[in-house]
């Protein structure tokens, strides 16, 4: 990652952008540029070999105008607290774009898991909670899981927060396991809804999705399920980029004749590392990580970190590509989005794009708050019929005010937060 | 089938691909999915351009004509759900037909189509009809009548979330009764791999009025261009109708209805006294229930359904079409509802007085249809009377399908009536053509037979029909009452997997057993399509049926109702279809 980068700087950038749009008054822009709440703690952790090392961890929230905050905790070495507070923000939006009742907030922890043990990860877990429990909760702040964060780590801190609230609270968080409070189809939200929103943008571009293809950067959760539904709606993908942890660096997997995702599949591992000796074997070609941005496509799905197409990566994308999908949070700078909108490469913006796991997280809470689960098709009904109906909204209003799809998107999400601070008489 | 309905094995070229911003009720006919849309969309697709054709007004006799609003999951949507759910191996086991409808219920249709099936539901508040259109009904030139499930849905819950579970739940219900025993028997019977296979469903507005708590058509009509049974002075193509009142479940499962010739509706039917008229006619009606659905059961093809008494209705305005009351202290019918009286389910008012120019509309539209496909045909109709806001009375057209007529010349002999070479005649047979095959009779034994036991005599003999099907040979069946009916007062409650190796059958009479056999029923045109001869015998044949020669034959195997015997020799079968006579000659007497 280019350490120079600022993600919440690029956060505000795009704020005060569209605070500009809106003409937003000065209060407002005060209230919104900056999170509300910050927590920033110590989490000291008795390692396995008898060591105790303390890891630092955070909890921004940003605004719960619209409902309690909701939003991702990241285990990540590089993890820095200007991006959680812009994720926190762009969790706002997100939320507020699909129209849920939540508010953002944004979470993580210093630390790698890949170097931890199962029961140094739980230490963390339940250190994270201890500091936070009074301020987290069903009506305050419903954390998920995000950046190398999964199902077992929500249990670990859920049983931490009933063990100190003394009640069960099964929507206190988010992505648990099904059978122990976890939603259906959660896993499939996030990839399925970027794909929601693609078919919906090619069905409005009139392009046949059975004669597209796309390129992915990213083999984790969401790009494997956004590959299985764009697969199954007829579309080819031709590049998946990961990260090899063992070497240190990403690698594109290229098959000129289309990747064949079941296959792909059987040689990752748990953090969606392909095996790269084992893919050559299959025919595919192993290029550089970056690689995933060149290819000839008509489709580009980049889904793994921020900061991925910059002002120096956006010439590097072909002619050929009609859309960009954002799979990942914020992987577009505001200087490669002027060169995209100047290219008429249409955007689906990441807040709008990626909301499927949020819509599918708040599904998952209100199913917690009643106790009651729904099916499998309950679920993906519910979510393709909020994603659909978000994007039309935000491309409606980009084709009325002939506006830049993340600008439409990013005026209908900051206007409802601002109506629902004013509203509360906060500004 | 529906090659001659122009579709075989093609996608769909009528109508539109399902939208969401155009929503269900915009479109007349749309689609889901790819592939095939199967034999009965197929024949809906025709019928349409057929429709569009003839009536572009949409009207005949100031009655509206048109198919109800549709939305065809293409055979694409089937093979996804089948293969995205890994539910081959449970559909293909012995299993019973209730786990695998859970296991199929429990499953999902992903993200390729909950979307579009959530959306579908919305703004619509009518009653929904599930149905499936067979592919192999296109490919294999196989009838599938009643092989699979239907569904109706109530459609009428508050929550969306609730009007969608039930839709998808009946969807997937309708995909495993493909794999139900009934359905892989008759791919067993046809010689066919029921793998092969793949199913498109129609979603379909239930064409009806809503009554309190109940829905259903006024009238529920099966018409046909060719009548196998035609009386002495109507021709087989002058055609048959069966009417019923509620939903056509009561014609297609073979209860009792109305039959009548089109061209001749005011011809009284055949019944000796107003008692066997009384006795004969529909006291039943199926419903959808708008009310509260006490029992949850998503495999229950009846869940939303109710089988009601017509003497149970309150308001008996609503049969002022369809029916006569019958004055008792005269011992007569009076048309129409009159107090004081019973209602009798004769239509007349429609037939006699065309309150309703039902039979204008089902003669003009069958010569079209013919016309257009030039083949001997089958319609499903429902009739719903309008609303204050839409006032025209409807003609729903629920299906089209082609039917078998044999073409080959029979010559009858003459013969003496009661000639020693003739096990029986009859004047009122089905089918064409001679078959000489036969070497075993299966009878239901007239000296055990009690009407309480109809179930067990259709086990009995399914169960020999099983040794029959291992053996490839063919049988004479002889037995009381409606074959094929599910009404087990009715006669004989057998589905067509269950008597499959049966060439020839024998309806015949016992005083306890007198029932006409329904030219409506699922059970019937299987039956036509599989070129099965089947011996009407009435109450003076029968006195000639040789049940002594019968019993003296070698008996292999026997149960309490049901008895199995091999003759010495083949039996002769002659049947002219166009005279509607037939003979069965003892072992080959007759050369």
């Amino acid at each position: 990652m280019d350490k120079s980068f600022n993600a919440f700087k690029m956060a505000q950038t795009q704020f005060d952008a569209i605070a500009d749009k809106l003409n937003m008054n000065e209060a407002s822009r005060e209230l919104l540029r900056n999170p509300m709440r910050e927590y920033h703690f110590n989490i000291p952790v008795k390692m396995d070999d008898g060591n105790s090392k303390v890891f630092r961890g955070f909890r921004i929230q940003h605004n719960d105008a619209l409902g309690p905050c909701k939003g991702g905790i990241r285990f990540h070495p590089q993890e820095t607290v200007d991006t959680v507070r812009a994720l926190s923000m762009w969790m706002t939006w997100k939320t507020s774009v699909v129209d849920i009742p939540l508010g953002g907030g944004k979470g993580g922890v210093i630390c790698d898991p890949h170097n931890l043990s199962a029961r140094e990860q739980e230490q963390i877990c339940r250190g994270w909670v201890r500091q936070l429990h009074q301020n987290v909760g069903p009506l305050r702040d419903i954390p998920a899981p995000d950046v190398m964060t999964n199902g077992q780590h929500m249990l670990w801190m859920l049983d931490e927060y009933e063990t100190l609230t003394g009640a069960k609270y099964p929507g206190m968080i988010t992505g648990k396991p099904v059978g122990m409070g976890g939603s259906l189809a959660r896993t499939e939200a996030t990839g399925y809804g970027v794909i929601f929103t693609v078919r919906e943008a090619l069905r409005e571009m009139k392009i046949n999705i059975e004669n597209t293809s796309a390129s992915f950067q990213g083999f984790g959760n969401v790009s494997q399920y956004a590959i299985e539904l764009y697969t199954q709606l007829g579309g080819k993908v031709l590049c998946v980029s990961c990260w090899d942890q063992k070497d240190q660096k990403s690698y594109a997997f290229y098959k000129k004749d289309g990747i064949v995702l079941a296959d792909l599949l059987k040689i990752t591992d748990r953090f969606g590392g392909i095996d790269k000796v084992k893919a050559l074997e299959l025919g595919y070609e192993v290029l550089p990580g970056d690689k995933w941005i060149e290819v000839e496509c008509d489709i580009l799905v980049p889904s793994a970190l921020e900061n991925q197409i910059t002002a120096e990566t956006v010439n590097k994308i072909s002619k050929k590509v009609k859309l960009i999908a954002e799979g990942a949070n914020g992987p577009t700078t505001p200087e490669a989005d002027i060169v995209l909108k100047e290219r008429n490469i249409f955007m689906i913006p990441d807040f709008l794009c990626n909301a499927g796991g949020v819509t599918c997280s708040y599904f998952e809470q209100v199913q917690c708050n009643m106790n009651y689960f729904w099916s499998k098709d309950e679920v993906l009904g519910k979510l393709d019929y909020k994603m659909t109906t978000a994007y039309h909204k935000v491309s409606k209003l980009a084709r009325e005010k002939k506006l830049y799809m993340r600008d439409a998107a990013y005026m209908i999400s900051v206007d409802r937060v601002v109506r629902a601070s004013v509203a509360r008489g906060w500004i | 089938m529906s090659a001659l309905l122009g579709n075989k094995g093609k996608t769909m070229k009528i109508g539109k691909k399902f939208e969401r911003e155009t929503s269900f009720f915009n479109n007349d006919f749309t689609y889901l999915g790819t592939g095939l849309p199967g034999g009965k969309a197929s024949g809906l697709a025709k019928t349409q351009e057929i429709l569009s054709k003839y009536f572009p007004d949409g009207q005949i006799a100031g009655m509206q004509v048109n198919i109800p609003h549709t939305t065809v999951l293409l055979s694409s949507v089937f093979e996804d759900f089948m293969k995205n759910n890994d539910l081959y191996n449970i559909a293909l086991s012995d299993t019973s037909n209730e786990d695998i409808a859970h296991s199929f219920v429990s499953a999902s249709f992903g993200g390729l189509y909950a979307g579009d099936l959530y959306s579908l539901i919305e703004n619509i508040t009518k009653p929904l009809a599930i149905r499936s259109s067979s592919i192999c009904e296109d490919s294999l030139h196989e009838p599938f009548a009643g092989v699979y499930e239907t569904k109706m849905v109530a459609n009428n819950q508050s929550d969306r979330t609730e009007k969608y579970n039930a839709l998808i739940n009946a969807i997937k219900y309708v995909y495993a009764s493909l794999f139900f025993q009934q359905s892989k028997n008759y791919f067993r019977t046809i010689n066919r791999d029921v793998r092969e296979e793949k199913m498109a469903v129609i979603i379909q507005e239930v064409v009806g009025d809503q009554h309190g708590d109940f829905f259903h058509p006024v009238i529920s009509g099966v018409l046909k261009s060719y009548n196998f049974y035609p009386s002495d002075k109507i021709e087989p193509e002058a055609g048959f109708a069966a009417l019923a009142y509620g939903l056509g479940k009561t014609i297609v499962d073979g209860s009792n209805c109305w039959s009548y010739c089109p061209y001749y509706p005011r011809t009284p039917q055949p019944f000796n006294n107003i008692k066997d008229l009384l006795n004969n006619t529909q006291k039943e009606y199926w419903t959808i229930n708008l009310g509260t659905i006490n029992h949850y059961n998503p495999v229950a093809e009846t869940e939303y359904l109710i089988h009601d008494s017509i003497f149970d209705i309150l308001d008996r305005s609503i049969l002022k079409h369809v029916c006569s009351t019958y004055d008792h202290s005269n011992d007569r019918l009076i048309m129409g509802i009159h107090s004081g009286g019973a209602p009798v389910l004769d239509f007349a008012p429609i037939l006699r007085a065309e309150t309703l120019p039902l039979n204008r509309v089902i003669t003009e539209i069958m010569q079209a249809c013919e016309t257009e496909t030039n083949s001997k045909l089958e319609i499903e109709f429902a009739i719903s009377l309008g609303t204050e806001k839409d006032p025209l009375p409807r003609f729903g057209f629920l299906q089209l399908r082609p039917i078998n007529i044999s073409n080959e010349m029979v010559d009858l002999p003459e013969i003496e009536k009661n000639s020693d070479e003739l096990l029986l005649s009859s004047q009122n047979v089905m089918g064409n053509g001679i078959c000489t095959e036969i070497f075993d009779i299966i009878f239901i034994r007239p000296e055990t037979f009690d009407i309480h036991h109809t179930a067990q005599i259709a086990a009995d003999i399914a169960e020999l029909n099983e040794i029959f099907y291992s053996n490839k040979r063919k049988y004479l069946l002889i037995g009381f009452g409606r074959w094929g009916t599910s009404d087990p007062w009715c006669g004989i409650p057998v589905q067509w997997p269950q008597i499959s190796n049966a060439k020839a059958i024998v309806e015949t009479v016992l005083p306890s057993m007198k029932a006409d056999f329904s030219q409506g029923a699922h059970f019937f045109h299987n039956m036509t399509a599989h070129n099965v001869l089947y011996f009407s015998v009435d109450d003076d044949e029968a006195k000639d049926l040789d049940w002594n020669w019968i019993q003296e034959q070698k008996t292999i195997n026997e149960t309490k109702f049901v008895k199995h015997v091999r003759l010495q020799g083949n039996l002769q079968i002659l049947v002219d279809g166009r005279q509607s006579k037939g003979f069965i000659f003892k072992h080959g007497a007759k050369k």
